[in-house]
């Protein structure tokens, strides 16, 4: 029997919304739903089926978990500041996804990974929701010879806030980090004032909306492919296109400038709207990314340090969000 | 056949050409390549040194401008925002050492090897490029569990690093004024604003100080496990220069614990070098790149991230340390 896949804070937004996604794609997955509150978790297993509640506290090096208690991946779906989830992936030799640390964050990482590098697989995933916008960037990039520029817009809209969780990486990042990384002409940059705060991201109602830069780990991704160019990550927040329901929706804008295959000068724009906001595309994300470190339909990866992108290809983000009902739309720029 | 040899950019620099003389020294014959911007300042610290080459480096350039000529290691002692060099190393499969990235700025790094896993890369930036680590893991031997680890650097004001350590320190200051720092097992960035940091030299005399994170609290954290581990810098005047003498490069090593005796124990020893902290850091490098190059004649480490610690036994820096002229001394606590 397989072992389950162990959310750990399985009853946050995040949490709850990753289990809802592998429920539905993958019923014969077990789950193992882990948080401080073992009432909750317990009902967020009960509804999924086919999941099992358990106690922990990230504060404990064992997470509180007895030894008895087995998975086969972990994603750490909580801010775990001390890193004792990953020191456990690396005890159990299982993969570990993380997904709240900024690119000014991974040292504490990179020292555990360099202390065991046999041990697990860990996948970096601090990006914004999950990894998708940068993996549906990364998809139009083949049809460039070269690229100049990629800006990444995320619009989030006032009806539809972030997850507590979510929030709470935001204001640590913005409290104590340093200003937004950002390639610039394939050079590492602290973007300060104006360079990062004087943007602008057009909405579907086509309203220009201030955005400022996110020192994401997004950026780090994009600058494989395309290691000389500008990358920025931005987010603004305004109303965005609602739904059917009404809901608020959240919105990706993936804009791209370069020469096109046949060397002429090509300027882009995409764009991506998740009727259900913002937390069920990073849940999206995160539900893929787990998949493939699972192992649940090929093997999983080796003991190493990951991106997102090493494990889902940009095409393949962009097929399952097809199944999903979320399509990128090119659109017509003004000149 | 002639040797690959060692490229050591930045090589005319105060530490760059102590770790070309460091090896020089364990290694005669042992080719090397002395690079810079300025060709004829690279050819004036080449010519003092036996078997060494000074080149031009262009770190723009893909090949960095030395063509295809192979190399057994790349070390850089200065800061590069395009990480040229790291490129140049990873195209070629070769080893690569720097030791001038603040813990914020550790994610181009990452994820250069991420995306290139070809060869060991040194994240080398530990404090004095490792020498407070590899002195807190030799002392830390004498213990069965540490909770804190409490680091004190005194850099003399008349120790000049060089330009690139003046260059480095002004760019970390002023990019990211927090330091990160471990807090009862959670990381935390620590702002000057927080409290004052007040530094005990190795004579006693308290000095003002500030907080800093070079790579040696993830890396002691990933190491030890200890709860509480935090980095304070003061710059003036050293020990002995306050006692009439030359000046000197102190590192304060604050440990609290259990013994194998399983008592609770309070030890402070001071790391003073009598030449300044150039003769620490080189031999730090010179050792790790003994280890990457395989000079050292035990196989050479795999692709990978590494800290110094990795690569280099604690007993063997403390002992060529105390064989260079530093000594280790075991202080009073309890201030």
């Amino acid at each position: 029997m397989t072992d389950p896949v162990l959310l750990l804070g399985g009853t946050g937004v995040m949490g709850a919304a990753t289990a809802g996604l592998l429920r539905a794609a993958h019923p014969d997955l077990p789950l193992l739903i882990a948080a401080r509150d073992l009432d909750r978790a317990g009902g967020l297993a009960s509804t999924l089926g086919n999941a099992r509640a358990v106690r922990a506290d990230i504060d404990l090096l064992d997470l509180g978990l007895p030894a008895s208690v087995r998975f086969s991946a972990m994603a750490v779906l909580v801010r775990d500041l001390g890193y004792n989830s990953v020191r456990l992936a690396q005890a159990r030799g299982v993969p570990v996804v993380l997904i709240s640390e900024a690119a000014f964050e991974l040292a504490p990482i990179a020292a555990l990974y360099a202390r065991r590098p046999a041990a697990s697989a860990i996948l970096m995933m601090g990006h914004s929701h999950g990894g998708l916008p940068m993996l549906l960037a990364a998809s139009r990039l083949p049809e460039y010879r070269s690229v100049r520029a990629i800006r990444v817009g995320v619009i989030f809209d006032p009806d539809d806030p972030l997850p507590p969780g979510a929030q709470v990486d935001m204001d640590r990042i913005a409290g104590a980090g340093p200003p937004p990384l950002a390639l610039r002409q394939g050079r590492w940059s602290w973007l300060r004032g104006p360079e990062a705060t004087d943007h602008v991201l057009t909405s579907s109602l086509g309203v220009r909306l201030p955005a400022e830069a996110y020192g994401l780990p997004d950026i780090l991704s994009l600058a494989r492919w395309a290691p000389g160019a500008d990358i920025t990550l931005l987010g603004a927040e305004g109303a965005t296109g609602r739904g059917p329901d009404g809901r608020p929706a959240h919105e990706v804008t993936i804009e791209i400038e370069g020469e096109d295959l046949s060397g002429r000068p090509s300027t882009r724009r995409w764009r991506l709207i998740d009727p259900e906001g913002n937390a069920m595309l990073g849940a999206r994300g995160i539900a893929l990314a787990l998949k493939a470190l699972a192992g649940v339909t090929k093997a999983p990866p080796v003991p190493g340090l990951y991106f997102p992108e090493d494990l889902v290809k940009p095409r393949d983000a962009v097929s399952r969000l097809a199944l999903w009902g979320l399509d990128l739309r090119e659109e017509t720029l003004q000149p | 056949m002639s040797l690959p040899p060692i490229l050591l950019i930045g090589g005319s620099g105060t530490v760059g050409k102590q770790t070309a003389l460091a090896l020089r020294g364990t290694h005669p014959g042992y080719p090397l390549l002395i690079g810079g911007r300025d060709l004829a300042r690279a050819r004036a610290t080449a010519a003092e040194i036996e078997a060494a080459e000074g080149v031009r480096i262009d770190l723009a350039a893909p090949d960095l401008g030395l063509g295809d000529r192979a190399v057994a290691a790349v070390a850089i002692f200065v800061h590069d925002d395009s990480l040229g060099s790291l490129a140049y190393a990873l195209s070629r499969s070769a080893p690569h050492i720097g030791i001038s990235t603040g813990t914020f700025e550790i994610a181009p790094t990452i994820a250069a090897y991420v995306h290139r896993p070809s060869a060991p890369v040194v994240l080398g930036s530990e404090w004095l490029a490792g020498a407070a680590v590899l002195t807190t893991l030799h002392l830390a031997k004498g213990f069965v569990r540490l909770d804190r680890i409490a680091l004190s650097a005194v850099l003399d004001d008349q120790d000049i690093g060089g330009p690139a350590a003046d260059a480095d320190y002004a760019r970390l200051t002023s990019v990211s004024p927090a330091a990160l720092t471990l807090v009862d097992g959670r990381y935390h960035w620590r702002t000057q604003a927080e409290s004052d940091v007040v530094v005990h030299a190795a004579d006693g005399e308290a000095m003002e100080g500030f907080a800093y994170s070079p790579f040696d609290i993830v890396a002691l954290a990933a190491q030890t496990g200890a709860k509480d581990i935090r980095l304070d810098v003061a710059v003036g005047a050293s020990s002995t220069r306050r006692a009439g003498e030359a000046y000197s490069t102190e590192i304060l090593i604050d440990l609290e614990g259990v013994d194998h005796t399983g008592a609770s124990v309070h030890t402070r020893h001071a790391l003073v070098h009598p030449r300044g902290q150039a003769p620490l850091t080189a031999l730090a490098v010179a050792l790790q790149i003994e280890r990457i190059a395989g000079l050292d004649d035990a196989p050479p480490p795999g692709p990978g991230l590494y800290f110094p610690e990795g690569l280099v036994a604690p007993e063997l820096f403390v002992g060529r340390a105390l064989a260079s002229g530093a000594s280790l001394i075991q202080l009073k606590t309890g201030r």
